[in-house]
């Protein structure tokens, strides 16, 4: 057998790719002086550090904020996406070509656009400048995602399962939290993954919708970046990029881990759609 | 053991069930009535499509009626949802919830009535320990072979303690030692229990070993219903025999009270008009002299079975299949003699 060599130099291409700019904005982090040609600082300080971790700064009730506004998203995107994934991943209906069309759109329209027109009808019923207005407007380029994500692995689902717990008397509520959730595990991890890091990242909505009174941490890096104190902003740039790694991380961890690999597709490989298939399925989808 | 015993054994009966898949198409069951007593093992027997997973997924409530009733121990299950009818189905596939090791499989229906762990722990034991499965309790269902993980289906369906069990063909994906075994303890449980069960297969073999009755289902509506020997001994109508497919078929004509075709002459109570004599091949009587009484028959094949010979007869123009004992060895081209012993054909109009 032929052993991939392909796989593992992309693997380490990608890792490369990804922590390079994080090597560099944690030396950023902690330069006081680095002048042109230098290839490396010429003195170094924490003073950064010390503004950004300052208990009495904006950053820490960013951080709040942002992660509340992101875990809201996640959990009312997937719950949206599950019953709508469920409708286009298992049933046929008319114009079912059109929805799934339909909802590409706010991930082909420029998020500008979108948010502009979305402000003006937020405007008229008070739903600026709040909390709860800033994560309904994260739920519009987030719930596409999660319904997409969540449909593959419907149709992947066998529902022999559901009428199985059924017959040995299980209801609705009691058959999807026992038996349909559990065999949608990873798509749902996959899904709540994404929409959590779509709404933590996301700027225009939240400048838009938010008015300023609603600091997340990408506003935050934003002002700090116009500000020119690179120091700080590279700092900054840490504390918005390291949660969502160490949360990938974990969930990555639960989706390749012993857990994922037990099923070895003899008995059901339609109870237990794996992410990579999950992932397949959204090109697909 | 005596834990395992279901709260209440009940009949189950349809009552002119009508019920279709596709809105507009055919029914795929028409008026369809069946009793199955209580504390009897009734097989629905019946060729693919003939509608008997339909009637089963309708008495489980997983399908609705357009038309008619169904009643558990006397009383309508219609307006009950799935998950409150008074019974448990055991599938074709064993169905065993992946995230869950055979323990957690076991006590689902336990789970899901809400009962406590010290009950549930003893009572999926008494299972583990009826079904032969006691030492695999936190298997996965990926490490257990078909046959165990069947035994596990049947456990999970019986330890809620269903006044009605319903087996959809769950043997029919094991091979044949796996299913000897199964059909035995399927029978042994059963009888123990005394629970009413409906067990669909098409399988007629697997039918008459199990049951206590056996309904044939053709075409959406029970032709006959009755203990297993009635169906081969007295088929209700040539569909019936021609399905079990056991019998030779004779062609002839009733007159004035008797058959006439190629095996003579056969007093019957019949009407008259075409009419065909049903004739299992262990009944024919096959005489290797001549010039024995009989009719001339030519022997065209002849298979030796083991303990049996099966013998291809040509009889004035029409072939009869005869089961014969080892002795009787009959070659291909061989003239032989052929009788039917008086009272062992059957007269079906038609």
């Amino acid at each position: 057998m032929r052993r991939a060599v392909g796989a593992p130099l992309l693997v380490t291409g990608l890792v490369v790719a990804v922590l390079t700019p994080l090597v560099l904005l944690a030396v950023w982090a902690v330069t006081e002086t680095w002048r042109y040609p230098a290839l490396w600082p010429q003195a170094f300080d924490d003073r950064a550090l010390r503004v950004v971790t300052d208990p009495g700064s904006t950053i820490l009730p960013g951080l709040v904020t942002s992660a509340g506004i992101a875990a809201t998203v996640a959990v009312v995107s997937c719950a949206i996406g599950l019953a709508a994934g469920r409708a286009l991943g298992l049933h046929t209906f008319p114009g079912r070509g059109l929805v799934r069309f339909a909802l590409l759109a706010p991930v082909i329209v420029p998020g500008i656009t979108v948010s502009l027109g979305i402000q003006v009808v937020f405007i008229r019923y008070h739903l600026t400048d709040t909390v709860h207005g800033v994560v309904l407007a994260h739920l519009i380029p987030a719930t596409p995602y999660a319904t997409l994500v969540l449909a593959a692995a419907y149709t992947r689902l066998d529902t022999a399962f559901e009428d199985q717990a059924r017959v040995l008397g299980a209801g609705p509520l009691r058959v999807l939290l026992h038996v349909t959730l559990p065999a949608l595990r990873p798509a749902l991890t996959v899904a709540l993954m994404l929409t959590f890091l779509i709404s933590w990242n996301e700027y225009v909505l939240t400048l838009l919708i938010g008015g300023g009174s609603v600091s997340t941490l990408p506003l935050l890096l934003f002002s700090a970046i116009g500000s020119g104190d690179t120091s700080v902003a590279a700092a900054l740039a840490m504390v918005v990029s390291i949660p969502p790694l160490l949360f990938v991380g974990v969930t990555a961890r639960a989706l390749t881990g012993p857990g994922a690999g037990r099923n070895d597709g003899r008995a059901d490989p339609g109870m237990h759609p794996g992410a990579g298939a999950t992932l397949a399925g959204l090109g697909r989808a | 053991m005596a834990d395992a015993v279901p709260q209440r054994s009940a009949d189950v009966r349809f009552d002119g069930v009508v019920a279709r898949y596709d809105r507009g198409g055919p029914p795929v069951l028409d008026g369809f009535g069946l009793t199955v007593d209580e504390g009897t093992l009734t097989s629905l027997l019946g060729p693919s499509g003939c509608g008997k997973t339909t009637a089963l997924r309708l008495l489980a409530g997983l399908l609705a009626p357009l038309a008619g009733d169904i009643l558990v121990g006397g009383r309508s299950v219609l307006a009950l949802p799935t998950h409150r009818r008074p019974l448990a189905v055991v599938f074709q596939q064993p169905l065993l919830f992946p995230h869950l090791d055979v323990t957690g499989n076991i006590g689902f229906g336990l789970r899901m009535q809400g009962l406590d762990r010290a009950t549930t722990r003893r009572r999926v034991a008494d299972m583990l320990d009826l079904v032969h499965l006691t030492g695999l309790e936190s298997r996965r269902p990926a490490q257990l072979s078909g046959g165990q993980e069947q035994r596990v289906a049947l456990a999970r369906a019986l330890v809620v303690r269903p006044s009605v069990l319903l087996l959809d063909e769950p043997l029919s994906q094991l091979d044949a030692g796996l299913q000897q075994e199964m059909r035995e303890l399927v029978r042994t449980v059963q009888r123990e229990l005394r629970l009413t069960t409906l067990f669909v297969t098409h399988d007629q073999e697997e039918a008459a070993a199990l049951s206590d009755r056996v309904a044939v289902m053709l075409d959406g509506r029970i032709a006959q219903h009755g203990p297993p020997q009635d169906l081969y001994e007295r088929p209700a109508s040539l569909s019936v025999a021609r399905f079990l497919g056991t019998a030779n078929l004779v062609p002839g004509v009733v007159r004035e009270g008797s058959w006439t075709g190629p095996l003579g002459r056969i007093a019957t109570g019949a009407p008259d008009g075409a009419a065909t004599l049903a004739v299992r091949q262990e009944s024919l009587v096959v005489d290797l002299d001549p010039d024995a009484d009989g009719l001339p028959a030519l022997v065209t094949d002849a298979r030796y079975r083991g303990t049996s010979w099966e013998l291809d007869l040509q009889v004035d123009g029409t072939v009869l299949h005869a089961v014969t004992a080892p002795t009787i060895k009959a070659a291909p081209g061989d003239l032989v003699r052929v009788r039917l012993p008086p009272g062992h054909g059957y007269v079906l109009p038609g």
